[in-house]
């Protein structure tokens, strides 16, 4: 439990002191937010918000999780521990938990600037669920940044992967462009896209609108990602 | 008691034979060096006793323990210091410490065991605004962490300046004074010769002699080495013929003859070199050293 704790702390640390990571993950999201509120007017601001939090979380995967995770194995800090009887659960268990820990508090951020800012009303019936799709979706994300970090070899050839993931996601899954305003054949696309269901939940339960699936099918395929990529993570993750 | 027993260890890496069958045992309380160049296979045979890497053949015994189900008892209870310090960049000295104490059941002081490193100044700044030489100090802070029985340091002073070096050497004599059991890797033979019980020379996967370091430079030399420049456009076949010379070697620009009766070959070296018409430049007279073993027993330099 000391351990973990450590662990935790140490991971949030290296986090917190790394201003590129801090920068991406959660200013950007803020700003880009703040940027769609220059541009529209009355609820509209409001409704990026969903979908700049989704962002954030793609983000927080890509960017986030993977090049940390790629540089301790580069830099042997995986290797160095290794060689205490630290067990591999409870260091997956400490960058796990602070990655959830920083979409959380992406989320408050957001949540919080678009209720001050631009008048959102999440309803008040929503919260559970609205902490639950942010909890499933944040673990999705932080899986796809454990999977790439599996694939890459290097920090650079993860970022370019990241790269080659962050852009479909981007603008195929309804976080900068509404999936109606894009021509028919990304619709096949966007529905193989796990983004595409966390924003659909987010935006459902953040400004009580309507979505493109009901929210127990976001729920369902954000749950079926999770253990599928879950499980390739585990497959392709490497130590050394 | 063995500290450590290995048996027939074999490691490859696709057709590259990395450790070709070594075996060797350290007792409790000794100070055992690999010495050789590098990638010989002391980096890899040590961590394959350490339990990073897994041997493709051979026995491993670490404290009476095997690695599997034991790993973790062994980790619990060794201390390492990886050539790659493998250290978190943005958190501090202290900050690195405590957390490796909160790996294990039982702890030392972190301030102690910062002074004991000589990184007090140090303890507050992150790690990737060390020197090479102060990140292998943490690196060696951290494999005392757990006050352990056995200490694997793997080229310990290697990015280090001569001062650096020394206080490491007093670090590991006073580990010994205290005995423990320690397994250094090294490329300079000054530091297997000052800090080793025993020494294995390693090359090309094999350990090639092994002994104490005096015992075997006298057993493979009962001859004093005479050691100058190498002349050029000088016949040097004719130094064999020296009075009292046994052997010639000659290696990066230096001749060095080995000789069991030194005032006569001096002598008729000085006289030859006269004769030629050639300077004896850096002129040296000493006894053979490990350096001198390897380079009789492989051709070839520790360090090239």
């Amino acid at each position: 439990m000391n351990a973990l704790l450590a662990m935790y702390t140490a991971t949030a640390r290296e986090y917190l002191r790394d201003r590129t990571a801090l920068l991406l993950t959660m200013l950007l999201p803020l700003l880009m937010a703040g940027f769609f509120g220059l541009i529209f007017e009355g609820e509209q601001r409001s409704a990026y918000i969903p979908a700049m939090l989704g962002l954030g979380f793609l983000w927080l995967g890509v960017f986030g999780v993977a090049p940390p995770l790629v540089q301790m194995r580069e830099q042997q800090v995986l290797r160095r521990l290794g060689a205490t009887p630290l067990p591999r659960t409870t260091l997956l268990g400490a960058q796990i938990g602070w990655r959830l820990t920083t979409g959380l508090l992406q989320a408050v951020v957001l949540v919080v600037f678009g209720t001050l800012v631009y008048n959102m009303h999440v309803p008040s019936g929503n919260w559970p669920l609205l902490v639950a799709a942010v909890v499933l979706g944040g673990m999705v994300m932080i899986t796809i940044g454990f999977l790439l970090a599996g694939l890459g070899k290097t920090n650079e050839s993860v970022i370019a992967l990241g790269q080659l993931v962050q852009f479909p996601m981007m603008f195929l899954s309804g976080t900068l462009f509404p999936l109606e305003m894009l021509p028919s054949f990304v619709g096949p696309i966007a529905k193989v896209m796990p983004l595409t269901y966390l924003n659909d939940a987010l935006a459902q339960l953040m400004l009580g609108t309507t979505g493109l699936f009901p929210l127990w099918a976001d729920f369902t395929v954000m749950g079926g990602a999770l253990v599928l990529l879950g499980a390739l993570a585990v497959k392709f993750f490497r130590w050394e | 008691m063995n500290a450590i027993e290995v048996r027939n260890l074999r490691k490859t890496y696709g057709t590259h034979t990395a450790v070709d069958e070594i075996s060797f045992t350290v007792a409790a309380g000794e100070v055992y060096g690999m010495l050789g160049p590098n990638g010989a296979g002391k980096t890899t045979t040590v961590e394959c006793i350490e339990g990073l890497r897994r041997p493709d053949a051979g026995e491993v015994r670490v404290l009476g323990m095997t690695h599997g189900r034991q790993t973790s008892e062994i980790k619990a209870r060794m201390g390492v210091g990886l050539q790659t310090t493998g250290l978190f960049p943005k958190l501090t000295v202290r900050e690195i410490i405590n957390l490796y104490a909160t790996f294990f059941p039982r702890s030392l002081p972190t301030a102690d065991l910062i002074e004991q490193v000589g990184l007090a100044e140090k303890a507050g700044a992150y790690s990737a605004q060390l020197s090479g030489g102060q990140k292998q100090r943490l690196a060696i802070a951290l494999a005392l962490v757990n006050d352990p029985d056995l200490i694997f340091l793997d080229e310990p002073t290697t990015a280090m300046d001569p001062a650096g070096r020394r206080s490491v050497w007093e670090m590991v004599l006073d580990l010994k004074a205290r005995g423990k059991t320690v397994v250094l890797t090294t490329h300079y033979m000054e530091e297997a010769a000052h800090l080793c019980d025993r020494v294995a020379v390693v090359d090309r996967g094999r350990i090639i002699a092994e002994g104490r370091p005096d015992d075997l430079v006298r057993q493979h030399f009962a001859e004093t080495a005479i050691e100058f420049a190498t002349p050029k456009g000088v016949a040097m076949d004719r130094l064999m013929e020296l009075a009292g010379v046994n052997r010639v070697m000659q290696e990066n620009g230096s001749t060095t003859l080995l000789s069991t009766e030194v005032p006569e070959t001096v002598a008729a070296l000085l006289a030859f070199a006269r004769a030629q018409g050639f300077r004896l430049d850096r002129f040296t007279v000493r006894n053979a050293t490990l350096e001198d073993l390897f380079l009789r027993l492989t051709g070839r330099r520790i360090r090239e």
